[in-house]
């Protein structure tokens, strides 16, 4: 960050800081905080700090201090030694057994034994006749008031740096809190690590210009309703905020990646003046392949796999007069001019009932109730039985739909392959190509440039074959037309496995990108 | 759609010229092809897309197709003549496998590639055209070893023996459809007969048992013979003669000699008792001048039909008003004027065509149940749902024994390729339960919905089901709560002013006592409540749940 940022985006806490600590040389971060600081707060803005480059480490220096335990602070009020030896000049000689009775409730039994202990060391206490104990008469007491007093010392200052004690002291806190062992110590000896730090020039350059800015440790940091009702903010400026920071992630309602990019393709399609149909996902194979001219017993029907319905496996009936229409057609052509497919038509096969297996599907079953002039579409969920994988999705949706017209011909086909192309795709660049479908004659594919895979299939279309459209009392040419999606919407929203077009999970899902209308 | 592989140099000889890559992309339109780039070897991969076309299903047929771009159409001399041998057939084939045909093709080289493409061009055939052989087979063998009349038998399976190719010991053909590799592959189209076909010659030695595997005898073909036998047989007359000329042409064009054969039958035929082969068939189409214009919505001349047709392999007549227009023997599909008109067009090319925008002036609507699912979308949005979007074919386990309902009737696949991808959801909530389970490491809360599809069982429906439009909503948290999802329930039902009645309900997938029917003026359009514990393990989901589901169609 610039010095100019870093000043205009200081914190209250920084500025109150910088002004108590930007005129010394050198600081610690156990210096005592400036007013209206706390020691935390401190801690918190030098790391603020160091973080921004303001504030540099000179050196890291380890100290100890010594306080007391509850041991010691128990016995501020005096020490089992003094305590001993005065008892002792008031009884004169008496056993061990008469002092522990003498102090029970203050001092433990262990405790007497070792301060008569330390006292006969020094010379204070002898034992006298009969396993008595007497104090030795002008013996000195004086390293036992010096202990004495520096437990009032402590107690008052209560840390105190190692460093500060005198060698006596220190000895003995360092003989006190070491041979006794932790638990029975009166010291305890704690280290510290203490960074010496100073600004850097940054730092400087950073805090003259907030002085130059005015910045005073004052600002308001969050605008309060008791501010805006008694209007204390009057007068205030405000802490700007660093907006550079990543803020916390969202989560938030949102329409699925897939979804919305079909949403996409349905508003082109609506703009364009095209109709929705919808249908059923149970379907027979009259109005799935036999109304589409797929003759029952030929290769385009095998390699259109379909899955069958388990129960009930055929429709009941077929809706006359198609049936009878369609079978005359595939037999024999009936009055469409066409020879037919040559074959004895199956209407039991007709109504075996299969999950619908092409959008197309959906046009069949709209042109006897279609409009002329109409433009229909409709995206249908569609199921073939295929291997599932990179390229074939359990269930994958088609956009197909019609156009019926007067005026509708081969360069009318065209021209609407041409109009998805810029206005569906996107896509200037186009080339037509010749195509094969059961249902359509002339048929056509169109190929479109894509800036990044290069030339791609957008779909294909054609102009239904009279045998389609005759059946079903359609005497307009009508084109039959179908989009890709899948590979639109792949590279729209960056996936290669059409299955991630129906992620299933929150991961995935956050992840995914939603596409962009234009 | 059948892909082959073509040897570039055999390519280059067959159309008397080389065509780079860009150059071959460009021309394969006139064949409805696609180039798939090229093999290990350096052949080049086709793709054809017109099912109706076997005869460009080899090196031979495209070329021929590319030749009468440029005026070099050939004539084929043999669909006339004098037949060389004959074949007589027995009457019991007339209920087993009713046609049979042939012809001879002598002064043939025959080399590895050219072996290699033939037995390409046989099998894409007699697999696609043929439909697994079901329909028509296709046998080759060496013309100088055989004696004729050759003929066409129904015999019993154990009567027979013969060695097949691949073998060195005689069979019986029980034998051969049992253990064969062909005979395991293809006897199932022989399955149940008492008698099967078989192909003998004058001498008594086998050709094959059609439509499953030759004889070594006299149906192994190796590079160097010269003088080939090359027979079908087919359950149709037509597809027979189609599949026979489309070979006879394709061994035409490699340099040989073809002779034909006849075929004697003790039955009647659409071709009568004695058919040669190959011969013409009856494909001409009779078409209007006025049809080309008024389909592709340019003007078309009779001299410019003519012309561009006869360019595509027709023969073509034009009396000024009318155009007789006479495939090449190798094709049969035409069936109406406009497969003539889509010849006409791709002969011409489809860039000679400027695109003209339709004119008419028709209004977008959407479906009513996709406007209602949209509004309903955005209003689960706007409280905070993130939308799903699943695939509805799915188990039956997950469907049913997984929400603790094992006889739930379902929309199940008769003919299953996997267990995970055999029935239809009848509601979305297990779709919704599985993505909760895939997302135990997603942060909470979760707060998924999804609208669409499902189909449900119904006996009384006319196709045994309804698909109907659901909306489920599923909420899983450590805290989540039904008082949570009612809130967002009773929003809803409100933005879409409805008003709800929660009636206390039984559900297995359900805890008891947390569960409620939803109910609109008296009807019931949903449910609601908290997962049930057991449902919650069989997803794998470590935190509760509470979900409703309502059936858009009726709130409409």
């Amino acid at each position: 960050m610039k010095p100019e940022e870093i000043a205009a985006t200081l914190h209250p806490l920084e500025v109150r800081f910088l002004s108590a600590f930007a005129a010394r040389e050198a600081f610690s971060d156990r210096d005592a905080p400036p007013e209206g600081v706390t020691e935390a707060q401190l801690r918190t803005v030098i790391e603020w700090q160091l973080t921004k480059g303001c504030v540099e480490v000179v050196e890291v220096a380890e100290e100890r201090f010594v306080e007391l335990t509850e041991l010691g602070q128990s016995q501020v009020a005096g020490t089992p030694e003094l305590a001993v030896a005065q008892r002792l000049a008031e009884l004169g000689p008496v056993p061990v057994s008469r002092l522990v009775q003498e102090f029970a409730g203050r001092f433990e039994s262990s405790q007497i034994g070792m301060a008569v202990g330390a006292l006969k060391e020094a010379g204070a206490v002898r034992a006298g006749e009969g396993g008595t104990l007497e104090l030795v008469p002008q013996a000195s007491l004086a390293p036992f008031q010096a202990a004495a007093r520096l437990l009032q010392r402590l107690h008052q200052a209560g840390r105190v740096p190692l460093a500060a004690l005198s060698a006596e002291d220190a000895e003995r806190v360092e003989g006190g809190s070491r041979k006794r062992g932790k638990s029975r110590g009166l010291y305890r000896v704690t280290s510290e690590t203490t960074r010496r730090l100073r600004l850097t020039p940054l730092g400087r350059e950073a805090w003259a210009q907030a002085q130059r800015l005015g910045r005073s440790g004052e600002e308001i940091n969050l605008l309060t309703p008791k501010m805006l009702a008694d209007g204390s903010w009057r007068g205030k400026t405000f802490r700007p905020f660093n907006l550079k920071l990543r803020p916390p992630r969202r989560v938030a309602g949102r329409a699925h990646p897939y979804r919305a990019f079909l949403d996409l393709v349905r508003r082109k399609l609506l703009a364009l003046g095209f109709e929705e149909m919808r249908g059923e996902l149970v379907e027979t194979e009259f109005w799935n392949m036999d109304a589409l001219f797929m003759p029952q017993f030929h290769s385009a029907r095998d390699i259109h796999d379909v899955y069958f319905v388990k129960n009930p496996t055929h429709a009941a009936t077929i809706e006359e007069p198609f049936a009878s229409r369609v079978a005359e057609v595939h037999s024999q052509g009936g009055p469409t001019g066409s020879r037919g497919w040559g074959y004895t038509f199956d209407h039991q096969r007709s109504r075996r009932l299969v999950l619908r297996s092409q959008g197309t599907v959906l046009s069949a079953r709209w042109l006897h109730q279609a409009r002329c002039p109409g433009k229909y579409f409709g995206i249908a969920r569609c199921f073939r039985y295929d291997q599932v994988d990179a390229t074939h999705a359990p269930d994958f949706f088609q956009c197909e739909g019609i156009v019926l017209g007067r005026d509708i011909d081969f360069v009318t086909l065209l021209g609407l392959l041409k109009l998805f192309a810029l206005e569906v795709a996107r896509a200037p660049e186009m080339r037509f190509a010749p195509a094969y479908f059961p249902f359509t004659e002339p048929s056509v594919e169109i190929h479109i440039r894509h800036p990044q895979v290069g030339w791609m299939e957008l779909g294909g279309a054609g102009i239904f074959r009279p045998e389609v459209t005759d059946p079903q009392g359609v005497h307009v040419p009508v084109i039959a037309w179908g989009l890709g999606l899948d590979r639109m919407a792949m590279m729209a929203l960056g996936l290669d496995d059409i299955r991630d077009l129906f992620a299933a999970d929150l991961n995935t899902l956050r992840r995914g990108r939603l596409p962009l209308s234009e | 759609m059948p892909t082959i592989t073509i040897d570039p140099n055999d390519f280059a000889e067959l159309l008397g010229q080389r065509l780079d890559e860009a150059e071959l992309e460009r021309q394969l339109d006139l064949v409805k092809g696609e180039f798939k780039g090229r093999d290990e070897a350096g052949n080049f991969r086709v793709e054809l897309n017109d099912t109706n076309r076997p005869d460009l299903w080899s090196a031979e047929g495209i070329a021929r197709q590319l030749r009468a771009a440029r005026g070099r159409r050939r004539d084929y001399s043999f669909f006339q003549g004098s037949p060389v041998g004959e074949i007589r057939v027995e009457s019991a084939l007339a209920d087993i496998r009713p046609f049979v045909g042939a012809f001879a093709a002598r002064g043939l080289r025959v080399t590895e590639k050219s072996l290699i493409g033939l037995i390409q061009t046989q099998e894409k055939l007699a697999e696609n055209f043929g439909r697994a052989r079901r329909d028509v087979a296709i046998g080759v063998y060496n013309l100088g070893r055989i004696t004729f009349p050759v003929h066409y038998r129904a015999v019993r399976p154990v009567e027979h023996r013969y060695t097949p190719l691949g073998c060195d010991e005689p069979m019986s053909l029980e034998a051969i459809l049992q253990r064969h590799p062909k005979g395991v592959q293809y006897g199932g189209i022989l399955a149940g007969r008492e008698r099967v076909p078989l192909l003998v010659d004058a001498a008594g030695l086998t050709l094959s048992m059609p439509p499953i595997i030759n004889s070594r005898e006299l149906g192994e073909v190796v590079p160097g013979d010269a003088n080939l036998f090359v027979e079908a047989t087919a359950t149709n007359l037509f597809s027979l003669v189609l599949a026979l000329n489309i070979l006879a042409c394709d061994l035409a064009d490699r340099g040989a000699r073809i002779e034909r054969i006849r075929t004697v039958y003790p039955y009647d035929t659409p071709l009568g008792r004695e058919v040669d082969l190959p011969r013409q068939l009856d494909r001409a189409i009779q078409i209007p001048l006025a049809e080309f214009s008024r389909l592709l919505g340019v003007p078309v001349q009779g001299v410019e039909a003519d012309r561009v047709l006869e360019h595509y392999g027709c023969e073509v007549s034009f009396d000024g008003e009318r155009l007789l227009v006479q495939p090449p023997p190798t094709r049969a599909d035409y069936l109406h004027p406009v497969d003539v008109v889509e010849d006409f067009a791709i002969a011409r090319g489809y860039e000679t065509f400027e695109p003209r925008l339709p004119r008419d002036f028709t209004i977008g609507r959407l479906d009513v149940r996709s406007a209602y699912e949209d509004a309903v979308r955005r209003i689960m949005v706007g409280l905070g749902f993130e939308e799903l979007f699943s695939n509805i074919l799915t188990s039956r386990s997950s469907l049913a024994d997984a929400l603790r309902c094992p006889e739930q009737p379902l929309v199940e696949v008769a003919n299953v390729m996997n267990e995970n991808y055999a029935a239809l959801r009848h509601l979305i909530l297990p779709c919704l339960l599985a993505a909760e389970g895939q997302s135990a490491t997603a942060a909470y809360p979760h707060r998924l919905f999804e609208t669409g599809e499902v189909a449900v069982f119904d006996d009384a429906a006319p196709h045994g089901s309804r698909t109907e439009v659901h909306l489920c909503a599923l909420l899983a948290h450590p805290q989540a709560t039904l008082s949570e999802l009612h809130a967002d329930l009773e929003f809803l039902a409100q933005e879409l002013g409805r008003e709800f009645e929660l009636v206390e309900t039984m559900r297995p997938e359900l805890i008891g006592g947390r569960a409620a029917a939803v109910r609109l003026s008296g009807r019931e359009v949903g449910f609601f409540g908290e997962v049930h514990p057991e449902v919650l393990e069989r997803f794998a989901i470590g935190v509760p749940a509470v979900a409703f589901e309502l059936f858009l169609d009726r709130m409409m």
